[in-house]
């Protein structure tokens, strides 16, 4: 069977039943404004006139790291929220019998969620250009795609061990609780990673978030081209290669776990 | 291809129970109590069989089935479908078709015909040949009608009607249904039988493993059986396996005085009451007429005062076949 199409069947499915809750479309897309407008004003109230966060205008620097963040958001908790859902609907198991891959499964189960949330990313950067007055290098779009690509690769990888963490432990909250908190703590959305200090931020620097918020917002608010942030995209690359590998296996490893003990439809 | 369809070898499977937080207290480095769900399951079934598992709830039937496709591992031996190891791989599972009693087992809000699709897809079926097998499988099922209705709207013989449908997406020889029948009135079951025995054996050839705990049902639908307790096979023969343990779903209760006719298996048992009466438990066989049964009782010379059938006790008799077969000898 061809990986891509298997793929599709999963999109489409999941695009199928999120389609049949109408509302929730309407009320996602307020929520992207409503929370917008908030990060709009409080820098608007917290800084002076005029202030800059890292070169660029406060709103413009907290829209690349929340925009991203909540895409990436997918990719890390997606896995384990789509795992765990498909266990408690009792559906998982009859997937696990047909010949479709482990690999697929996994990567199919949040295809639709990160194809949505990408939807959800050019909405927030949208609004936030047309509505609250960001500003955007245009011609970098396609250099922040990129950044955006192996940024979800990279958080996939962690996405699927904390999948692992659902099968082989039943929860996996936990985990992606913690490793959610670290990456907000390090990563550069809420405040530079300067302000950690240099003890703590030479720390940020062994997190993937941070390279992502930086080489994000170089490209799509700064206009930097891909050549300039070579060292933020081999990081991101690096983390891949290491974690990619380590979420199958992982995977694999829960899996077989699961069948040993006849636990693949527990919750 | 020459063989069996489906074959296990000294199958077993123990499950680790998970200790509670006292015991992990007590015991920290103790593994948890041993639960022997199946041991020493050996059977073969032939190309186009229906083999019957049948056991009451607990003995280990489903846990059998799901060891069967895949979804769990064994502890001991081996189970091989059409010359692939059930527990490796894609081939097994690409032979067999899976019939859980689980409406969990859908999507919900998406249409009977949607979730088809989905599972078809996961099967490697795409495009035209997807639509084509999906539009046909729906009107064998006579689920047309309903193929634009979400699951969520469908009855339980409808959601049954459905689990057959996608399990034949695939087209595999072997079919695995584990209780089919056991959430359906009298009626949707009778048919869902009917469509197993003429469509997908008489019709189609394929191989039907069933389990089930319905007496009558292992009775009329399968052409041999293993009568498993505890995680053990107890008992297999041919069709007409109950009847010789003197289970049949068709029993009569004969008493009568004078000279008592002869114990002839546990389908015509006499048991003497004392003062020159006697009572026979006979089981008929399928077409057996009871007439014939009574020209037996009547054979030895005595006289007969009363005949009663006496459906209700075939549950119970199940229950001491199982009691006995557990006995330690």
């Amino acid at each position: 069977m061809s990986w891509l199409r298997g793929i599709g069947a999963f999109i489409v499915r999941d695009a199928l039943e999120d389609l049949s809750y109408r509302t929730a479309f309407l009320m996602n897309t307020v929520g992207i404004l409503l929370f917008l407008a908030v990060w709009y004003f409080v820098p608007k109230f917290l800084l002076a006139q005029g202030a800059e966060v890292e070169g660029l205008p406060p709103f413009s620097w907290f829209l690349g790291g929340i925009a991203l963040w909540q895409f990436l958001n997918v990719a890390l908790s997606g896995f384990a929220r789509r795992i765990r859902k498909e266990q408690l609907s009792g559906t998982l198991e009859a997937m696990m019998a047909t010949p479709a891959r482990t690999s697929l499964v996994l990567f199919g189960s949040t295809a639709w969620d990160f194809l949505f949330s990408a939807l959800s990313l050019a909405l927030y950067v949208l609004f936030g250009v047309w509505i609250f007055g960001a500003q955007i290098a245009v011609a970098s779009i396609p250099a922040a795609i990129v950044v955006l690509v192996l940024t979800s690769l990279c958080f996939s990888g962690i996405g699927i061990l904390a999948a692992s963490a659902i099968l082989y432990f039943k929860r996996g909250d936990p985990i992606t609780f913690l490793v959610s908190g670290v990456m907000q703590l390090f990563g550069g959305v809420y405040f530079p990673a300067s302000a950690l200090g240099p003890r703590l931020q030479a720390v940020a620097e062994w997190i993937p978030l941070t390279h992502a918020t930086r080489a994000f917002r170089a490209t799509l608010l700064g206009g930097a081209s891909l050549g300039s942030q070579v060292g933020d995209l081999a990081a991101l690359a690096g983390f891949s290669l290491l974690v990619i590998p380590l979420g199958l296996a992982m995977a694999r490893v829960a899996i077989g776990r699961a069948r040993r003990d006849g636990t693949l439809a527990h919750y | 291809m020459t063989g069996p369809a489906l074959e296990t070898a000294g199958l077993g499977k123990t499950f680790v129970r998970r200790k509670s937080l006292g015991e992990l207290a007590r015991h920290p480095f103790a593994s948890g109590e041993r639960v022997r769900a199946l041991a020493d399951v050996s059977f073969g079934v032939a190309r186009g069989e229906v083999f019957g598992l049948l056991g009451p709830n607990g003995a280990g039937k489903t846990t059998l089935i799901k060891i069967l496709s895949g979804l769990i591992l064994p502890t001991d031996g081996r189970a091989v479908i059409e010359g692939a190891d059930a527990s490796r791989g894609a081939e097994a599972r690409k032979r067999l078709g899976l019939v859980i009693a689980d409406d969990r087992s859908f999507y919900w809000r998406l249409t009977g015909a949607q979730n088809l699709r989905f599972f078809g897809r996961l099967h490697g079926l795409y495009g035209n040949a997807l639509e084509r097998r999906i539009a046909h499988l729906l009107e064998r099922l006579d689920l047309t009608a309903a193929a634009g209705s979400l699951f969520a709207n469908y009855s339980t013989g409808m959601r049954q009607r459905l689990a057959v449908a996608r399990a034949l997406l695939h087209d595999p020889p072997i079919l695995l249904l584990d209780e089919p029948t056991r959430s359906l009135d009298p009626v949707a079951a009778r048919s869902l039988r009917r469509f197993v025995q003429d469509e997908l054996v008489g019709r189609d050839g394929k191989t039907v493993l069933i389990a089930t705990h319905n007496l009558h049902e292992a009775e009329t639908l399968c052409t041999r059986l293993a009568i498993i307790a505890r995680g053990r096979i107890v008992a297999s023969g041919e069709a007409g396996l109950l009847r010789h343990l003197g289970l049949h779903a068709d029993r009569w209760r004969i008493e009568g005085t004078g000279a008592a006719p002869a114990t002839d298996g546990a389908a015509f048992r006499v048991e003497g009451l004392g003062a020159d009466r006697w009572r026979l438990d006979a089981a008929l066989a399928p077409g057996e007429i009871l007439d014939r049964v009574l020209e037996r009782a009547r054979a030895a010379g005595g006289r007969i005062h009363s005949c009663e059938r006496v459906d209700s006790d075939l549950e119970e008799a199940f229950e001491e076949f199982i009691q006995r077969a557990e006995r330690p000898q």
